[in-house]
């Protein structure tokens, strides 16, 4: 008797070859002239998103308002502060903070009251498809969360949309961010697992699933999903797998 | 024979970026092809060779190889081409659609056009286009792992549609 997952496997394979078989045949074309000619002139005059400078034209605005406000002084009292600082200090305040966290920026301290906390800190000894390597795991950030949150976080901090958690807007999941010095399960080339110091991981139904790994502890924010907000994107997402150096030419 | 090609790594001058790329046009153009918006394979894959050009140098080659990254940079522009990024990546209808002459393959279309994005994703880098796994899992962001799962999640998900119709 056939197994059902084997045929319909086949029946997959079958219809992507078809679809590549039905595709227009690529032109080739010379990389190096396309970034000659508009590669160079991208460089001279690479632009923001429109979103993104419209954001920064705003607040460049007010800046300069509010500097403006500032080197005057209130009515009457026309006391130049060209050179003091207090005024860039305030400047900077009126700023919205980058939801972007800095490079170097410190895990936030766990949550010492919020129920994903509690999901997180069941699974720290055995975090699926992590092994740790040295020393203990830390909760660097938990929470429970809805979908929408988490699809918003998703897509924003890594640029990739999930329609899973999309669809499930008001289902509640805890997002659970481990830091520790692990091995993720995946295999490279020559057999060895993967280093990562945090990794995070979500908790759906009772079902805990490694969301994402990484060495750089920045590039999985802390954020509360419930603050996060929606940005633009400017940055490339290129997060190399952890067995990327295994990627051959296709099957 | 073997062709001397330039180091992944070596990617500063547009000659040396270039001939880094090119073996891998045809299967950028294909993830250009099946995950971006119709009729705009070419124009996905040019944007995505811009960037890729203009960021070259966030390209290290001791984390990952150059087309994993390339993959990613395609498929990020594919995303970004149907709505500036925050709208899912539709399945496009195949462009075959009315040759298949095979129902089961009609329904698995309509079965696979419902499967929540991530499966579909996976199932389109996987089946449609041909990626290995290493390469889906660099498209997705995410570990070999989790494309294995999401696949038989996918395979489980179209049996079920499949069977309903």
């Amino acid at each position: 008797m056939s197994n059902p997952d084997e045929n319909l496997d086949q029946l997959l394979r079958a219809s992507g070859e078809q679809w590549r078989a039905s595709e227009p045949e690529f032109e080739p074309f010379s990389v190096a002239t396309l970034v000659r000619q508009r590669g160079q002139a991208r460089s001279r005059s690479f632009s923001l998103p429109l979103g993104a400078a419209a954001s920064l034209t705003v607040v460049l605005f007010v800046a300069v308002a509010l500097l403006a406000i500032y080197s005057v002084g209130p009515l009457g009292s026309h006391t130049s502060s060209l050179a003091s600082s207090t005024p860039t200090a305030s400047l900077l305040a009126v700023i919205p903070a980058s939801p972007t966290p800095p490079i170097s920026a410190p895990p936030s301290p766990p949550p010492t009251s919020n129920p994903g906390l509690a999901a997180c800190a069941a699974i720290i000894g055995n975090i699926p498809m992590v092994k740790v390597k040295t020393g203990a795991p830390t909760i660097a950030a938990a929470y429970e969360v809805t979908g929408e949150q988490l699809a918003v976080f998703i897509e924003d901090t890594f640029g990739e949309t999930d329609s899973s958690f999309r669809d499930q807007r008001t289902a509640l999941f805890d997002e659970c961010i481990f830091d520790g010095d692990f091995y993720t399960q995946v295999s490279t080339p020559d057999g060895q697992d993967t280093s990562a110091r945090r990794v995070l991981v979500v908790i759906s139904g009772g079902r805990a699933e490694l969301w994402r790994q990484s060495l750089d502890p920045s590039a999985i924010p802390t954020t509360d999903p419930a603050t996060f907000e929606a940005t633009p994107s400017v940055a490339l997402t290129f997060s190399p797998p952890p067995s990327s150096s295994a990627a051959t030419d296709g099957p | 024979m073997e062709v001397a090609r330039p180091r992944d790594g070596d990617l500063d001058d547009a000659d040396d970026f270039a001939a880094a790329v090119e073996p891998h046009l045809p299967m950028l153009a294909r993830v250009a092809g099946r995950l971006g918006p119709p009729d705009r394979r070419e124009d996905v894959l040019q944007e995505a060779l811009l960037r890729a050009w203009a960021h070259r140098r966030q390209f290290d080659p001791h984390k990952g190889r150059l087309l994993s990254w390339l993959l990613t940079i395609v498929a990020n522009e594919a995303r970004r081409a149907w709505g500036r990024g925050k709208r899912p990546l539709p399945i496009r209808p195949a462009a075959n659609a009315g040759e298949t002459g095979s129902d089961e393959r009609l329904d698995l279309r309509a079965a696979t056009a419902k499967l929540p994005e991530r499966q579909r994703l996976a199932v389109d880098c996987f089946y449609f286009i041909g990626l290995s796994i290493a390469q889906t899992a660099a498209v997705m962001g995410c570990s070999e792992g989790y494309v294995k799962s999401a696949l038989s999640d996918a395979r489980k998900h179209l049996r079920l549609e499949l069977e309903k119709s």
